[in-house]
Formats: structure tokens, sequence, C-alpha cells
């Protein structure tokens, strides 16, 4: 008798917890396929950004890097190397990262006059990138572990989700919800929400590509609307699966860079 | 058959030009000039090109590097019109070796501003009258060798011509002068003799390094001369020169586990030659050098980086019992802290730092608070200070007192 009621109770929750069960998978489906679209795509790749920074004034400010990556796994260690070309104060300066889920970063920065490599604590993800609008996890990515997702939309053309992080005294915001183009899974749109429930921050992407197959952001735009700056990123040049090697991303070519991936 | 004089593309021309300015803010009025220890303007000019006109140049990745400073120098009055820093050429002539022969800046090791198994040339003067950061370091003469593998790399470096670091000598920086047992200025009269230029006074630095999982470690090898005058020729006629060294170390570097930020730990042994384990009171006696750091960064921009520096004399009664009455004795353990803190502010336009040198043995501090301003990308503004506490004369830092000032350093780059 017991073991009737057992089996029966059983059966009552695996028919209620299904439906619920097969949501949060395609939830986290949705957010992998993302990630991956927007920071995974290929093997390898290079590509030339052109940063515009404009402030509340209208003043700008230009940054222009060459930036080699590689994917050293899906979904998870991949490894940069970014070159500075503009503006002259900061040309052959290097920075390298080798990005890893679930634990920090190791970070150097090349600095060319003193012939030095300096190591770099990589403790914030969420300060800016070379000043601009864009922080470092715009850049290399934000682990979707990090967040608990929820999908709240799917009507027409994109998914909409909503993100909190698991850890909020680490990061800014409160939340943010991102649109996904359901075609290609290249998020479109990222809107911040601080802890007032005010919007103080979006990335968009102002213009997808597809290259060599891959569907590529060609264009994006960081706005702050805390200082009234914003920030216009172009990737020029883009290639893919070029066949970079572990090698680069050394010291080696920290001190010099590859003359046949970085024109100098 | 017409030959191109330059490569497929023009080399282009980038550099700066600056105002300088610092201050006395405590002058004992024992230099030169009183008032101020920095007034110049100074342009630099860089240059990078890569020759190709034969197949053999384009094949190793031939680059010609040119970096010069004209420099008017306002205090000494002497305009330097060709100053250069750079002037080398690198190439790799096969896939496993890169080369680097001229004139060049050398750089390695793990602390920030403390040097254990770096051994190369460094300017204190600049560093102490508020120059940029890129002047504490000197150019060296050298032929260097790198040899590239998976699991290590070797450096080879041979520097046949000898540079010094450039010290204060009183005529600018007012310092601690054992001969006069004060701090002195232009009154100091020392004659620094250098090793000669010949085949067996050539230095050879080595490096072996490597990274395991986030790890970086080396090992060190130095092998020439002291770059302070270390020891008296005749201390009479105030004569110094600069004796054997040689320097074996080892260092690691990575992340922490568990709590975040970089820890780094580097030792070295400076094996004073001439000094036979101390018996010569005229030469440095042999050290063991410690060096451990840690840094993190925090959010908005902040980041702190402590450091922890011990040198320890190795033959300390020998030492003792060499001493003639009239002879400061040093300590035998030496210590050190440094504190850097940084942030940027204004989508990192500003960046104020400070940088902090304190003793607990000299009882001493060197303070460099900075403030530096991106007006735009091609304007900034730099304003700091060098001040220097102590109340003991011979103080490493302390001594310089006299000589501390605040500065203001504004450049144009293109």
């Amino acid at each position: 008798m017991k073991k009737i009621l057992l089996f029966v109770l059983c059966a009552a929750a695996s028919f209620t917890s299904a439906s619920p069960l097969r949501a949060e998978m395609a939830v986290d489906d949705i957010v992998r396929k993302a990630n991956h679209a927007a920071y995974y795509e290929g093997k390898d790749g290079k590509a030339d950004a052109k940063m515009v920074i404009t402030d509340s004034q209208g003043r700008t400010r230009e940054r222009l890097v060459t930036i080699l990556k590689l994917n050293v796994t899906d979904g998870g260690e991949q490894k940069y190397y970014v070159y500075f070309q503009k503006p002259s104060d900061v040309k052959n300066m290097v920075y390298m990262v080798w990005k890893y889920v679930g634990k920090d970063d190791d970070r150097w920065l090349y600095l060319p006059a003193l012939d030095l490599v300096r190591r770099i604590a990589a403790s914030d993800t969420r300060s800016s990138f070379a000043g601009t609008n864009f922080v470092y996890e715009d850049i290399s990515g934000r682990d979707p572990d990090d967040d608990s997702h929820e999908l709240v939309g799917s009507e027409g053309d994109f998914y909409e989700l909503k993100n909190s992080p698991k850890n909020p005294g680490t990061v800014e915001f409160a939340y943010y919800t991102v649109s996904i183009d359901k075609k290609n899974f290249i998020p479109i749109k990222a809107d911040y929400y601080d802890k007032n429930n005010k919007l103080y921050r979006t990335v968009e992407a102002l213009e997808v590509k597809d290259i060599d197959g891959h569907p590529t952001i060609t264009r994006m735009k960081a706005s702050d609307f805390n200082s009234n700056g914003f920030t216009v990123t172009e990737f020029l040049g883009v290639k893919y699966d070029i066949g970079l090697g572990d090698d680069i991303f050394t010291e080696r070519y920290l001190r010099k860079a590859p003359a046949q991936w970085i024109e100098q | 058959m017409s030959t191109r004089v330059f490569a497929s593309e023009m080399p282009k021309l980038h550099g700066f030009v600056e105002a300088d300015i610092g201050i006395k803010v405590n002058d004992d009025k024992l230099a030169a000039k009183n008032g101020y220890n920095m007034a110049e303007q100074r342009a630099q000019f860089k240059l990078r090109y890569f020759p190709d006109q034969l197949e053999i140049l384009k094949k190793w990745n031939t680059e010609i590097f040119f970096k010069t400073d004209v420099l008017i120098d306002e205090y000494t009055e002497q305009p330097k019109w060709w100053a250069p820093r750079e002037l080398y050429v690198a190439f790799t002539p096969l896939s496993f070796a890169d080369i680097k022969i001229g004139e060049q800046i050398l750089t390695w090791g793990t602390g920030d501003y403390i040097f254990i198994n770096d051994q190369f040339p460094k300017d204190y003067t600049s560093f102490i009258i508020g120059r940029d950061d890129d002047y504490l370091k000197l150019p060296s003469y050298a032929a260097r060798l790198t040899l590239f593998s998976k699991l290590a790399s070797l450096d080879l470096v041979a520097i046949p011509f000898f540079t010094p670091n450039d010290v204060p000598d009183g005529s600018r920086i007012s310092f601690f002068d054992p001969l006069f047992n004060r701090v002195v200025g232009t009154q100091s009269d020392r004659y620094l003799r250098e090793p000669p230029t010949q085949f067996d006074n050539t230095e050879v630095a080595a490096r072996l390094y490597g990274t395991v999982k986030s790890y970086e470690w080396a090992l060190y090898y130095n092998h020439g001369f002291y770059k302070n005058p270390a020891g008296y020729k005749n201390q009479q006629t105030g004569e110094l020169y600069y004796p054997e060294l040689d320097v074996y170390g080892a260092s690691v570097q990575g992340p922490v586990p568990g709590v975040g930020g970089i820890a780094n730990v580097e030792v070295g042994l400076l094996d004073s030659k001439e000094d036979d384990y101390a018996k010569n009171r005229l030469v440095q006696d042999s050290t063991m050098q410690y060096l451990a750091g840690y840094k993190r960064g925090f959010k908005n921009d902040f980041e702190v980086g402590v450091q922890y520096f011990l040198i320890q004399m190795l033959h300390y009664t020998a030492y003792k019992n060499s001493l003639l009455p009239g002879d400061t004795q040093d300590d035998k353990v030496y210590q050190q802290y440094t504190l850097r803190l940084t942030k940027f502010f204004a989508n990192q336009t500003v960046n104020a730092s400070l940088f902090v040198f304190y003793s607990p043995v000299d009882k001493d501090a060197y303070l460099r608070p900075s403030i530096s301003w991106k007006a735009t990308d091609s304007w900034s503004l730099v304003v700091g200070g060098n001040i220097f506490l102590g109340n003991q004369n011979n103080a490493d830092w302390g001594q310089f007192k006299g000589d501390s000032n605040v500065y203001s350093r504004l450049r144009y780059s293109y």
C-alpha cells in the first residue's frame, strides 16, 4: 500500500515538473548559443578594432587596436593578443589575456619603452577597457554561470532574457536584459539596470555581417547614461581561422609583435 | 635594376615634445642651483623600419628601431642634441631564435622599482627629479639572443660596453658622501673610475624562464660589475670604482589561489668577487636579497601593490672587524616596504597614483605621489612630487631630504 502511494506521488511529481524543467533547459541553451555566437566563433580570428569615444560635450578620442584571438576550448578558455596602434602614446603596447572560466584570467601588459612585461592583477572585469565605455567583460565575455537567466519573452524575431548576478556585490548592475536574434543567436542589445531600477547603460550591436559563414558583429556601441558618453567600436578586416598558433600568445611576441599578423 | 631606398611603406615618425619643471620644497642649497632641480624641454623622435630590399631581410622579419631625445636642459645649461635611447636591429634567423643588436633597454625581474636580478643600468637622478618613469632605465649597448621552446626560453645578453647607473653626485642632487661623512652637494669631488672596455670586461646576463599553468618562473645569472660605485680605489683622493659582481637568482610570479591577486617572490645572491668575504673594507660585501610582493585590483579601477624587500650582508662579522674608526657601520639586515596605490577616474583619462618606499631600519621614507591627466589623445599633464623623509643622514632615501621636489610635465604626443 505504501509502495503504491509512493509510486503515484512520484509519477504525479514527474508530470508537474516536466514543463518548467524543459523551459529552464531552453534558457540555458539560448545563453550558451549566444555566448558562442558572440565570443567563440571559429577556431581563431583577427580584427582591427577602431574605437571612438565621445564624451558628454561631444569631444572625441580614438583608439585603434589589432586583436588576435584563439579559442582554446569552445565556451571555455581563450587567448587574446591586443596590439595598440593608436593613440601614439600607447603605440606598440600590447595587452595579453589568457581567459579562463571559473577562475581569474591571466593578464599582461607590455611597455615597449622599458621593454617591460608586467603581470596585471585581474580582479576587476567590470572596469573600462582602454578608457572606452566598454568593460573587459564586453570584450572577452561574461561567464554565463555568473548570472541566473530567465526567459521573459520569445515572440517575434528575438529571445528576451533577464539576467541577475549570483554575486550582486561583484558587479555594478542589479540586472540586465538581453535581446538575442533567433536567426543567429547574436545578442543584439543589452540594457543594464541599477539598484534603483534605472536604465544606466546599453550595449548594442549596430551592424551584423556574415563573414566566412560566421555571423559577426562589425559595429557595436556602448552608451553610459550617467556620464552621457558613448563609444562606437568598428571591427575592420575581420578574418577567421587564420591558423594562429598557441605560441603567439607568449612573452616572445609581446616583445616583438608577430610580423605575419601585426602591421606596425 | 633600381635600388629602393625605402621599404614598400614609408616608416612613420612618432614622438612627443615636452616641457618639465621641478621645484625644490626643502632646499638644502647644496646643489649647483637653488630653488629647482629640473627645468627642461625635451623632444623625442622614434622610427620603426622594416627593410625588405633583400629577400633574407624579409624572411628574417628584420626590424630597425631608432629612438632619440633632444634635451634642452636648463639646469645643466648643456643642450643634448643627440641622445639616442635606442638604436638596434632585431631579426629572427631561425624559427626558435630572436636576435637584437645595438643600443637597447633591457628589463626583467618581478619587482616594482626594486631590482635584484635586473642588473642593467638605471638613472636614479632622473627618478628623483621627476622625469617620466621610462627614464629610470638607461640603455645598454648589447647583443641579445633569445632561444624559445615550449618548456622554457633562454635569454643570453652580452654587453661589451659598460654603462654605470646615473647616481646623485652632488651637482644636481645632494647626497650622503662617506668621504665627508655628511650630506654634501657641489663640494663632493669624487672620481668614478669605470672598467676599461676590453674583451674580458664584457658583461653577460642570462635568464632561463617559462610558464607552468599560470605561474611564471625564472632563473637568472649576471656576470659583470656593480652599476653603483661600490668600491674605493683611493679614499684620500676620492677615487671610487665599480667592483666585479656576479648575481645568481630566481623568481616565481602568479595568482594566489582562493584569495585572488598576483604574488611574486624573487631572490638573488650578489657575489662581490673582489671583497674577499668582506675582508676588504673598501668594497661592498656580498649580499643575499629577497623580495616578496602582492598586488590586486579592486572595483572602480583601483589597484594596490605591496612589497617587502630584505638585504642581508653575508659576512657581517668579517665586515665589522675590517672597519676602521670613522667608518660608518651598515646594518647587517636592511629592510624596506613599498606600497603602490593607483586609481583611474573619468574613463581612465585621470590617473592618481602614490608609491611609497619605507624602511624600518633606516627609518626613512620616499613618497612619489602623482596625478596625470590626458586632456586629449595628444596632450597630457602630470603633476607630482618626490618627497624624502627621515633623520638619518646616510639613509638610502632619507639622504635626499634636501632634494625633495614637486614637479610638472606637459607633453604633446604625435
